[in-house]
């Protein structure tokens, strides 16, 4: 579809420039995707060459330091995970590095252990996952997202500072306890709703913005595109999202809004880091408590896309800590991480797809970073560019 | 006396210093204006002080709940503005507020940030062990040697700190990267910091007379490096787009809490564009939007004017007739052209 028909097809279906979002006869979801330029009757993927059904891949790294002690050995704490794992792939010898949290887990999305400093601003430097396969692959912007509760640090996940990579090749990132929480809902609605554009405001806006030079040095996005994630950042934000809070809440956002990024813009990868479970630090049970939490969430999300025709069958997860943390309890009855101990170095991995083998345990020691080679290769049937991290031949029927 | 301010020029200065666009005011009283005034003329502003402050606590991460009261921040503002106290005096109240210590806590963390984010060193290798484990000692009250010093109390540490070469040297280089796009400091093939002589002669400067600092930046910003470096536009960071939309369409500052609630909304997104375009989108339809009047007969002068004050520029020929037409044809009105204006692309950049 050419830009001027794919123009009129949005503009016959009322899509244009802000559009409402829920249409007689059209789902939310496809609006989005017709929005950014997937016409919803032909949204089937044409079949990776290794993985031939794996068509969607959803990474969830526990970036707050967890041990399996308190996810395989208590499976009352996790009964989803434990679910998926025993009927998909549990590894439970997976080695890791202690980098800090924000380079270990940045290491599971590169394939390089990464060691960044605690506070570290910056991006790294080996091209991330979503990089490599936005290049790779030919992906656009809405292909590829990760959704996070890791801060302002959360976003330097979406690309490195490679020269032959970066921000032309991001990922979209949303964290969502930033962006949908009380305080800025509340600031966004005293100054009161935005009105919703007439027919008529939309092609002026359109004919305005195309009278317009274009600029270097702006946003990626196409014009469509940014009104596609505009209208579903709207949507989350008027809706219910900003009202999930208590302890935790940074995460189950996180897994919610990945979930709802998932079900209406059907990715081919989606991260999603959370990070409350660093939250033993100060509190056992916290930290328990938020690892119940979240395997409920995680529990839903593996749910809905069961439940939806598009994704269920074709979609992998992958589940796994950046790193464990220390074998006793602090003063504070918390858990640091720092004491080099195995339950510190050496976490598990949680995974299911349809190119994966079913009630697997992999007895073999494997390490975080084999996961970006391994996902690499899974949707791209591609040998994965060199990395310190290996593909996974034993996660792979 | 340099030429007057190319108006490209003249809106980069007042983001890179204000963290916002000019004034519709501001412009009437600076254009036509030399360059060295219009510098000179942003580098005494409280403002400016202000946004310097405001932009170190953001690189110490003192956000939220970890940032200082507003009285102290306004109170470390006065005395930079009113002359009581260097850049090194400022950073070294920071360093030893309650909440970089909050931030920060416990030893490990407390030495190891310190180090890396002043002194840019990189604390996990092992030939920064000793220095690291020296300052823990010292930072739970031993008296020890770090860096060659006797120290006893975590004061000594950040004096200590803010007394090396490699602090003045990293400061200065970032803001020239700030400032440039390119950083002041080169590098060895073992990713060391490296300096010409250029760079040694201001380092030196600063070093020597930390009440250098601004006049250094002054030097930068009427450099002819500086004035060919608009001929590329660059992204406005999220601080700049927040004080600029709420400048240029609601004719006032953000208070913090505005700038903070929105800024980490944005922060919250790798590509912010979509949510810029809803925040310019709820700011132009609510009360409080302060637009330039748009009167029968005066379509062309409106448009110039919202090209001006939006985009620093004057509207291509292309761009004056669909606008015009537009409005004269009854299909455009005001909110609609800044709208168009203030959701750009080009708009995200200066």
């Amino acid at each position: 579809m050419n830009e001027s028909t794919r123009r009129r097809f949005l503009t016959g279906l009322g899509l244009t420039a802000g559009a409402p979002l829920a249409l007689p006869g059209f789902s939310q979801a496809a609006a989005y995707r017709a929005l950014l330029g997937v016409n919803p009757e032909v949204a089937g993927r044409a079949p990776s060459p290794f993985g031939p059904q794996t068509e969607h891949v959803v990474i969830v790294a526990f970036a707050g330091g967890v041990r399996k002690k308190e996810v395989l050995e208590a499976a009352d704490n996790a009964p989803n995970l434990n679910a998926i794992g025993r009927s998909g792939v549990i590894a439970p010898r997976v080695a890791c590095q202690n980098l800090g949290h924000y380079g270990a887990a940045l290491s599971i999305f590169t394939g390089h252990h990464e060691a960044m400093g605690i506070r570290d601003n910056e991006r790294g430097l080996n091209p991330t996952l979503f990089e490599l396969l936005r290049k790779d692959m030919s992906l656009g912007p809405a292909d590829i997202w990760l959704s996070t509760s890791s801060g302002a640090q959360g976003r330097l996940f979406a690309h490195s500072d490679h020269p032959e990579y970066g921000a032309d090749f991001a990922a979209n990132v949303l964290d969502g306890d930033g962006l949908f929480n009380v305080e800025f809902k509340r600031l966004l609605e005293s100054f009161g709703k935005p009105k919703v554009d007439s027919d008529q405001e939309r092609a002026v806006l359109r004919e305005l913005g195309d009278a317009m030079r274009p600029v270097e040095g702006g946003t990626s996005l196409d014009p469509d595109q940014l009104r596609g994630i505009s209208n579903f950042v709207l949507d989350q934000l008027t809706g219910n999202t900003a009202r999930i809070t208590g302890p935790g809440s940074g995460d189950a956002k996180a897994i919610r809004v990945g979930a709802n990024i998932l079900k209406n813009f059907r990715p081919r990868l989606l991260g999603i880091t959370l990070q409350n479970h660093d939250a033993a630090h100060g509190s056992f049970n916290g930290y328990v408590e938020i690892i119940r939490r979240n395997d409920e969430e995680i529990g839903k999300l593996w749910e809905m896309v069961q439940q939806d025709d598009a994704l269920r069958d074709k979609t992998a997860l992958l589940v796994l800590p950046e790193f464990g943390r220390d074998k006793d309890l602090n003063e504070r009855n918390g858990l640091d991480h720092g004491d080099q101990s195995k339950e510190l170095h050496e976490v598990f991995l949680i995974a299911k797809g349809p190119d994966m083998p079913t009630g697997r345990v992999i007895s073999e020691s494997i390490s975080t970073i084999d996961v970006a080679p391994t996902v690499y290769q899974l949707l791209s049937g591609q040998r994965p560019p060199r990395t310190e991290g290996r593909v996974l031949r034993s996660l792979l029927r | 006396m340099l030429p007057d301010t190319e108006p490209r020029l003249f809106r980069r200065l007042f983001l890179d210093t204000l963290y916002r666009g000019p004034t519709p005011r501001e412009t009437r009283s600076f254009r036509p204006a030399p360059t060295d005034r219009v510098v000179s003329h942003l580098l005494r502003r409280r403002e400016m002080f202000e946004q310097w402050v405001e932009a170190e606590l953001f690189y110490f991460l003192l956000l939220d709940r970890f940032r200082p009261a507003n009285e102290a921040v306004s109170d470390l503002t006065e005395r930079l503005a009113g002359g009581q106290g260097s850049v090194r005096d400022a950073t070294a109240e920071i360093l030893l507020s309650s909440g970089f210590s909050l931030r920060n806590p416990g030893n490990d963390t407390f030495v190891t940030v310190l180090l890396e984010q002043c002194l840019g060193f990189e604390v996990q290798s092992r030939k920064h062990a000793k220095t690291l484990e020296a300052g823990k000692k010292i930072y739970d009250g031993e008296a020890g040697d770090f860096l060659d010093q006797e120290a006893r109390t975590q004061a000594d540490l950040v004096r200590i700190v803010l007394d090396r070469r490699e602090f003045t040297a990293l400061t200065l280089d970032r803001h020239h990267r700030r400032l440039f796009e390119a950083p002041l400091l080169g590098e060895d093939r073992r990713g060391n910091p490296t300096e010409d002589e250029a760079a040694t002669a201001l380092i030196d400067r600063v070093h020597a007379d930390w009440s250098e600092f601004f006049p250094v930046l002054g030097d930068w910003l009427t450099s002819e490096s500086y004035a060919s470096s608009v001929e590329e536009a660059r992204p406005k960071t999220d601080r700049q787009f927040v004080r600029s939309i709420f400048s240029d369409l609601c004719s006032r500052q953000p208070d913090y809490q505005e700038l903070r609630n929105v800024r980490n909304a944005m922060q919250s997104m790798a590509d912010s564009s979509p949510l810029r375009s809803v925040i310019a989108t709820v700011l132009l339809n609510s009360d409080e939007a302060d637009l330039p009047d748009l009167s029968a007969g005066e379509e062309a002068e409106f448009v110039a004017t919202c090209f001006e004050r939006y985009l620093g520029r004057e509207p291509s020929d292309q761009e004056r007739q669909t606008f015009v037409s537009s409005i004269k044809e009854g299909r455009a009105n005001r909110d609609l052209v800044v709208r168009t204006l203030v959701t750009s692309s080009e708009y995200q950049t200066y």
